[in-house]
């Protein structure tokens, strides 16, 4: 938001700053006519190919071929009646290529089936490459119904498909299918259907729609729902779906509750209220989050929410004190809700936030080819059910120019990130005062700062490459590579020690930038790069991997037999 | 014909909720027990309609002029809402549920006004309950040309409505289809629809897509364009099945390139993201489209256009505070689009600005208005949708003005306290209150402009009755002038219902000749038809107005 705002006062002080120039001398004014198109990648690359469905061989129309260099796309094709697509006027690189309909699968360059490891697309200047296919598998569905306790059907409640996986360290529920149609709302006889579904098994859940911002009372609602009607995870049953198959008959039964409410009030240890202070609410243990309407303490920091479910919640506050210091602060309250009681009459006293600051070390090339850096602050305590929570609302923390570079933090144990790194550049280790946590994270005391951390990037990572052959020798085209530390120690949580390769055109995989040690390499016919971090994946695959030890930088080759 | 249909929509769709809706509890003061010195309190139920039942995690929001912004519950398990510190004053209460017709309290049918409920100081009244009607529902399948589901297409279902004279559609309920082409649009009150079914390209930012196979946008039974699509009639709480598409495959481009000041500079990040909007479409709303740059150069893009006229429109950035300067630039282009990629780039524009003062009728008997006046400049041509709106500007304290406006013709319409009314728009003393103003696309400023207001103004009162001759207390009247060019102005134009002693009113028309005449119901949306007003001029009564006249008039409910 800010930084649209931002925008916009660049935008007027430049449109004046035009405004108020004499239009005499200026360059001759230019009509409408057709240019060059400036958003039109300038390369003299061609892909060509086909995108079909896999069981009938039909082709497929208006799907959308997505070529990405990062992690945006910036060019794609478009299928036409013959189910062929072409993208023009590419850079020579390596990219990925994906191609998405909704109700299938969507597939990555090089996958046959989703959640296998991708190939990147490498091009030439000049080059056209034809052919590249895409056979995309139907989706799987699940359809059901919602009713309450006395039998009705409950229309509105959101129902999606939850798949277990491993991110960041840790198990955790993913929503499954297409993002865009993930979430399906039951109609007005109490209907759903998730579909676009890989084949799996998933937890079904059912969630009531958020009641509207600025609400005095939740009233009675309903706690998310986990099939066959528990609202407690644990107690919750899974669904096995087929490849392109149905499963029907998922019901579930909704129990009305009286939603509970927090009253709050946020202060520093004075008693003052915050400036700009910002909320984070969650759930412990929660397998879905109620969908909450965040509210902004007012003037006085007090704050209300309502929609709570029994269970035990945590809530953050982030702000500055409204003193001239102007100092980060930070709440941490912990709140139990039982049976639709409210909780009255909250206070949370807000602290200084811990500030870490520290410099980025460059080994290799110089900082010329580095580019503007932006650091995230990771919380290494548990995280939120989808996606790993940052500390201080997720902020990214620009790297000045002198490579120095200043962050804030909850107390807690946290480690930082990089939010994209230029190509070429790894990141090789964080040190605070000479000692390395890049494995541990760094400690932000309850009071007090963190100062001299290192971050040190090189342009020289190690690598590992090589082949990988089958029965009889023959070299694999097609296959992962799954690289992981020998400690099992070093397999959980964040770990560095992780990593998957797939086979490039001429068969070979590389993988860059792992840290040294010992380690174990195996090659699959297929994994998903997210779910074989967890380390009960792994454990059973050490007897069969082959160990090898990496240096500081090294590069090394390896080749593997397919298991 | 199409009164016929509209005569559908106003007469026999709605009884079934008018039947129903009678509350069988009326709401009471409760008596002023434990007197308590913290406001009054509104309570009741939210309740179905068909079973009686009541209704939990129903939304209800209360909303009064002495409120700054509206208020909202949620129900418990009983269905019972409660609204405390409530100072005196005329409250609206409206619930809605999912699934369910929303409806305010008093309001017999959809779309009509409700009633206020009236509180007194620390007054606490009970038993304001709403039973929702079930709303209906219109299914069916969207498939392409080859008999595949067109997966995640958008079911859209419109709404015919009149703004000042022009037919609109208004949507009232969206579906996507699933993976097997079904799609259900449900909670829907009784009428008939105009019902689209269209299929975008899954969009993602800051991509170039290059040209290939899409969908156009269709109407039910399968025409391209609103005007011949055929209505679809819902009955309450009942299901209009079979409302099935087939989508043309279609040949679609896009266009980018690059926004540019007036004298083809990079515009850096432009002040607002240029829009862009399928011309004759009737769902009125523009599409944003993708931007990128390098804060120097501002590049736009849209892709996955189907073949068809396009508007694109860049409106300049508008500030409510004037600290904030306003760079009043903006552009509205046509293109055509035939599957092809076009570039080309959108130069912005100095935009017109309109000044002028306020003048006061000599006849008026007070010297000014009390309240503040504010002056904008609206569009004439009402077919534009949505249309060109830009900001109103305040009047000075020495009765000038400076409004910026959008090029094209413009009508200058002056906001005014109670009690006042425009009497007459002049540009260099020639009279151009109807015909507006032609402000030319190059910036120019036209100045000289005279608005003149008065307090002389007229009013019309009266109470209507039925065929038989008895007084009604619930009714809807319409006021419309003879001259059919002043259909669509709200100078000559008014729709009204009565006070709680079944008496109407309606001030501040323009002096003129005008029909009135009165409805069981109407829906305010049909109000401003044109057919069906030029229907009403034979069964309506006619009066007459002259400047600053205050007339009584009996009026009959058309059966």
């Amino acid at each position: 938001m800010w930084k649209r705002s931002t925008l916009i006062v660049l935008v007027l002080a430049h449109a004046l700053l035009h405004a108020q120039q004499p239009t005499r001398g200026a360059a001759p004014p230019q009509d409408t006519a057709p240019q060059r198109d400036p958003a039109r990648p300038g390369g003299t690359s061609v892909i060509r190919g086909q995108v079909t469905d896999a069981q009938t061989g039909r082709p497929l129309r208006a799907v959308v071929v997505s070529l990405y260099a990062t992690a945006r796309a910036y060019q794609g094709g478009l299928t036409d009646g013959a189910g062929r697509y072409e993208i023009q006027d590419v850079v020579a690189g390596r990219y990925r290529l994906v191609a998405r309909s909704e109700g299938y699968l969507t597939l990555n360059f090089g996958q046959t089936r989703p959640n296998q490891g991708e190939k990147p697309l490498v091009l030439d200047d000049g080059q056209t490459v034809e052919h590249v296919d895409f056979h995309l598998p139907r989706g799987a569905a699940i359809a059901g119904m919602v009713r309450d306790d006395r039998g009705d059907p409950v229309a509105g409640v959101g129902v999606r498909a939850l798949a277990t996986s491993y991110s960041q360290g840790r198990r955790t529920l993913a929503l499954a299918g297409d993002t865009q149609t993930a979430i399906q709302f039951t109609d007005d006889l109490g209907e759903f259907r998730i579909f676009g579904l890989a084949p799996g098994s998933f937890y079904v859940a059912a969630v009531p729609a958020i009641s509207g911002a600025n609400i005095e009372s939740a009233g009675a609602s309903y706690a998310p729902t986990y099939y066959p009607g528990t609202t407690n995870l644990a107690d919750a049953q899974r669904v096995n779906v087929k490849l392109g198959e149905v499963t029907s008959n998922i019901n579930l039964a909704l129990s009305p509750m009286r939603m509970s409410t927090i009253s709050a009030v946020v202060t520093d240890s004075d008693g003052r209220a915050l400036t700009n202070p910002r909320l984070i609410v969650r759930q412990m243990g929660a397998g879905v989050l109620l969908p909450f309407n965040i509210p902004r303490p007012d003037a006085a920091g007090k704050f209300q929410m309502s929609g709570f479910t029994p269970g035990d919640y945590e809530i953050r506050v982030a702000g500055t004190s409204s003193g001239s210091d102007s100092m980060p602060l930070s709440a941490i309250g912990k709140v139990s809700i039982v049976n639709g009681e409210d909780v009255d009459g909250l206070h949370l006293v807000a602290i200084k936030m811990p500030t870490g600051s520290g410099h980025i070390v460059l080994s290799g090339a110089t900082s010329s080819t580095l580019g503007p850096l932006s650091i995230e602050v990771v919380d290494l305590a548990e995280s939120l059910p989808y996606q790993p929570r940052a500390s201080g609302g997720g902020v990214l923390v620009r790297v000045q120019s002198d490579l120095t570079f200043s962050v804030t933090s909850a107390p807690g144990r946290a480690t930082l990130r990089f939010f994209t790194l230029p190509r070429g550049w790894y990141l090789k280790s964080i040190r605070v005062n000479g000692t390395d946590v890049s494995d541990i994270g760094i400690n932000f005391p309850e009071s007090g700062d963190v100062s001299g951390i290192e971050i040190e990037l090189t342009t020289h990572p190690s690598e590992i490459s090589g082949m990988v052959r089958g029965v009889g020798s023959t070299v694999v085209d097609d296959y992962t590579v799954v690289v992981f530390a020998r400690d099992p120690a070093r397999r959980k949580g964040m770990t560095r020690y992780f990593a998957t390769g797939r086979p490039d055109a001429a068969a070979k995989f590389v993988i860059n930038g792992l840290p040294a040690g010992e380690y174990y390499a195996i090659a699959l016919d297929w994994a998903d790069p997210e779910a074989s971090a967890d380390p009960d994946f792994l454990e059973p695959l050490a007897s069969a991997a082959t160990p090898f030890t990496l240096g500081d930088g090294e590069v090394t080759s390896i080749d593997l037999i397919l298991k | 014909m199409r009164y016929r249909v509209l005569r559908i929509a106003i007469v026999i769709a709605w009884p079934a909720i008018a039947a129903a809706q009678t509350p069988p509890r009326s709401p009471q003061a409760a008596p002023a027990a434990g007197r308590q010195t913290s406001g009054g309190t509104i309570r009741g139920h939210v309740l179905a309609l068909d079973t009686g039942r009541p209704l939990r995690s129903a939304r209800v929001q209360i909303s009064a002029a002495e409120l700054t912004a509206p208020r909202a519950t949620m129900t418990d398990l009983d269905g019972a809402y409660e609204f405390k510190n409530l100072s005196s004053g005329r409250y609206t209460v409206t619930a809605s549920r999912s699934s369910y017709v929303e409806l305010s309290y008093g309001q017999t049918r959809a779309f009509e006004a409700g009633k206020p409920i009236v509180l007194g100081d620390t007054q606490t009244i009970e038993n304001v309950d709403l039973r929702l009607p079930k709303g209906g529902a219109i299914a069916g399948t969207v498939l392409d040309d080859t008999g595949q589901p067109l997966i995640g297409a958008t079911v859209t279902v419109l709404k015919p409505q009149f703004v000042r004279g022009i037919r609109r559609l208004i949507s009232t309920g969206t579906a996507r289809a699933n993976d097997v082409g079904e799609y259900r649009v449900f909670g829907l009150s009784p009428g008939t629809f105009v019902v689209s079914a269209a299929k975008a390209i899954l969009a993602s930012p800051d991509w170039t897509i290059q040209t290939g196979t899409g969908y156009a946008p269709t109407f039910f039974p399968g025409s391209p364009d609103a005007a011949s699509a055929i209505l679809v009639a819902v009955k309450q709480g009942q299901t209009t099945g079979a409302i099935d598409f087939v989508l043309d495959a279609k040949r679609v481009g896009s266009i980018g390139g690059a926004v540019t000041m007036t004298d083809g500079r990079p515009a850096g990040f432009p002040a607002t993201e240029p829009m862009i909007r399928r011309i004759g479409d009737p769902i009125s709303r523009f599409t944003t489209m993708v931007m990128s740059g390098d804060g120097v150069h501002s590049n736009f893009r849209a892709s996955g256009l189907s073949p068809g006229d396009y508007e694109i429109r860049l409106m300049p950035l508008t500030s409510s505070t004037a600290a904030v300067p306003v760079v009043w630039q903006g552009l509205i282009k046509r293109i055509t689009l035939d599957g092809e990629n076009l570039t080309f780039n959108l130069p912005l524009q100095p935009w017109p600005t309109a000044t002028g003062r306020i003048t006061i009728d000599p006849l008026a008997s007070a010297s000014a208005p009390s309240g503040p006046i504010r002056v904008a400049a609206i569009n004439v041509d009402p077919a534009d949708t949505p249309p060109l709106s830009t900001p109103a500007a305040t009047v000075s304290a020495d009765m000038t003005f400076t409004v910026n406006t959008a090029p094209g013709r413009m009508l200058i319409r002056p906001t005014l306290p109670k009690g006042w009314a425009l009497k007459a728009v002049r540009l260099k003393r020639e009279d151009v209150t109807d015909s507006g103003i032609e402000f030319a696309s190059n910036g120019e400023r036209v100045s000289e402009i005279e608005v003149e207001i008065t307090d002389r103004i007229t009013d019309i009162t009266g109470t209507a009755r039925n065929a038989k001759g008895d007084l009604l207390n619930d009714y809807s009247i319409i006021v419309f002038p003879h001259e059919p060019a002043h259909y669509g102005d709200s100078r000559y134009f008014a729709t009204a219902r009565p006070d709680q002693n079944g008496r109407f009113s309606v001030s501040g028309l323009a002096p003129g000749d005008y029909h009135v005449i009165a409805f069981d119901y109407l829906d305010p949306g049909t109000a401003q038809d044109p057919s069906l007003l030029d229907h009403l001029r034979s069964d309506a009564t006619s009066i007459s107005l002259r400047e600053g006249e205050s007339k009584s008039v009996g009026v009959k409910v058309v059966p």
